[in-house]
């Protein structure tokens, strides 16, 4: 696919520069390992702010600016833990178990607030804000703004699984690991999730 | 790779996945989220590395840029004491052997001197060889020169030693061989060999012993003088005349010296006369006094000695 070969060398790339950077910084040279760090960062943000914003937008029902700096928030937590990045994982994979966890603290703290925020976004049929090229198709752009809803339906456990695997774009093993359930449950968890998608949209499309 | 890791099973499926997908596309991102990303991020940038460089405080000094492997510098420090090492012994085995020439020198010279040695020891054994065979010749020659001194034996002194007729027979006439027979002289190992008398010829000491001043003959004597009888009547002296010749020593009779020997002789004569008819004519009487003394007169065993009678035998 053309979208893997780029993805796989700016991964490969991101690797490459925090190895380099974790050995100078062994070596005691500050300011080189700065430097990798720093471009390892850089590249991680641009390839996958779409991933990571796309992913807390679907999860969490917020939009806008909330958006933003919940994914602002993992963004940093990944900069912080940069360097200690231990090299067991796809970056990819460590991206989204960072992302998944902030997702689920910020779950945590909203359920502790109460419920009635919650209750309040769920009666909002937000829309997302779409890009100038959907206005063109409004079926199409219907179409998606049905599915996001359904999708915000989902119970949690549904939703994370269809958001890891079309949204994040992580293959079935990666999953796995970020969730901790073995292969094959995942893999019919997403069944499941996806049919339920499927019940949902029927449901409101009649 | 991630988009064929799974399949939908029916259309619908397809379709919300590909909605789903087009959605995560279709996110909506602020231009400048990731500058803001990154301009928040960056000035807590001491605090990443420096978390780094806190779990290795033991490297917190700067390192040398060109700084080889652990192993390499192991290999190279071994290599470069190896080197001196080798270096070291090369010298002093260099400066040693310097002295090699010269004690080989030393050792040519040592062997040449063994050399010369054992050379002089063999010209010395040589003539110490042939000095021995010159003193062997001379002295072959000197014995050939004498005739060999008789061999005097104090067997013929008959006293004290036990003797037989045929060793009697043999000291008086030694000239007559004792078997006819065997045709000739049956010299036994214990034969007295003859002293020559002062007149040069064969005598024998009776064993008798005189008493000082006495020429009594004690009758335990009769044996010897019935030997002497037995020898004197065989028929193969039967030519032959012997002298009886009496001695005393100086101290037992002062002045009457040669009577009282010739006494003693007198006393033989008449035993050997009476006991076996001897002749008169052939047993000769003389008395010497104390003229031939057999042993030293100072002593009393000398003079013990010096009273006797002896058998001379004359020829025929």
């Amino acid at each position: 696919m053309n979208e893997d070969s780029p993805q796989q060398s700016w991964d490969e790339m991101i690797e490459t520069s925090i190895r380099k950077g974790q050995r100078y910084a062994g070596q005691g040279l500050q300011a080189a390992a700065e430097t990798q760090f720093c471009i390892a960062f850089e590249v991680l943000v641009r390839s996958y702010q779409r991933a990571v914003i796309g992913f807390c937008c679907n999860m969490l029902r917020e939009e806008g600016p909330q958006v933003e700096d919940i994914a602002q928030e993992i963004f940093l937590a990944i900069w912080k833990t940069l360097p200690q990045f231990r090299h067991a994982a796809r970056i990819r994979t460590w991206v989204f178990t960072i992302a998944r966890y902030h997702c689920l603290d910020v779950w945590r703290q909203r359920a502790h607030h109460g419920r009635a925020a919650a209750s309040r976004e769920d009666s909002e049929q937000t829309t997302p804000a779409a890009p100038p090229s959907l206005h063109e198709q409004y079926e199409h752009h219907d179409w998606l703004a049905w599915v996001q809803r359904a999708l915000l339906q989902l119970s949690p456990a549904d939703r994370e699984v269809l958001v890891l695997t079309y949204i994040a774009e992580l293959p079935p093993a990666e999953i796995a690991h970020v969730l901790g359930l073995a292969e094959a449950s995942v893999r019919t968890r997403r069944k499941r999730a996806l049919d339920r998608l499927r019940e949902i949209v029927a449901y409101e499309n009649s | 790779m991630r988009t064929r890791d799974w399949e939908e099973d029916n259309e619908e499926e397809r379709r919300l996945a590909a909605a789903l997908r087009q959605l995560a596309a279709a996110t909506p991102i602020t231009p400048n989220f990731c500058a803001r990303v990154l301009a928040v991020a960056r000035p807590s940038s001491p605090t990443a590395p420096a978390a780094a460089s806190a779990a290795t405080p033991l490297q917190a000094h700067p390192r040398h840029p060109l700084r080889l492997p652990y192993r390499l510098r192991l290999a190279s420090g071994a290599l470069a004491a190896g080197l001196c090492l080798s270096l070291a012994v090369n010298g002093w085995l260099t400066f040693r052997m310097r002295a090699i020439p010269a004690l080989r020198q030393e050792l040519a010279a040592m062997q040449a001197q063994v050399r010369e040695a054992q050379a002089e020891r063999r010209q010395w054994q040589a003539q110490h060889a042939e000095m021995a065979q010159q003193l062997v010749a001379l002295q072959e020659r000197e014995q050939a020169k004498t005739p060999p001194a008789p061999v005097v034996e104090p067997g013929v002194d008959l006293r004290g030693r036990p003797y037989t007729v045929a060793m009697l027979a043999q000291a008086l006439f030694p000239e007559v061989p004792l078997s006819r027979r065997r045709g000739e002289g049956r010299q036994g190992p214990s034969a007295p060999a003859s002293l020559l008398h002062s007149s040069g010829k064969a005598f024998v000491v009776l064993p008798l012993t005189f008493p000082p001043a006495s020429a009594a003959l004690q009758p335990h004597y009769s044996h010897d003088l019935d030997m002497l009888g037995n020898v004197l009547t065989l028929g193969r002296y039967a030519a032959y005349r012997v002298q009886i010749a009496g001695h005393t020593d100086s101290l037992e009779a002062p002045g009457t010296e040669p009577a009282l020997s010739r006494q003693r002789a007198e006393e033989v004569q008449r035993y050997l006369v009476q006991h076996f008819g001897m002749a008169p004519e052939r047993l000769l009487v003389q008395g010497y006094g104390a003229s031939q003394p057999y042993a030293t007169n100072a002593t009393p065993e000398g003079r013990n000695q010096n009273r006797r009678v002896e058998i001379v035998s004359l020829k025929p």
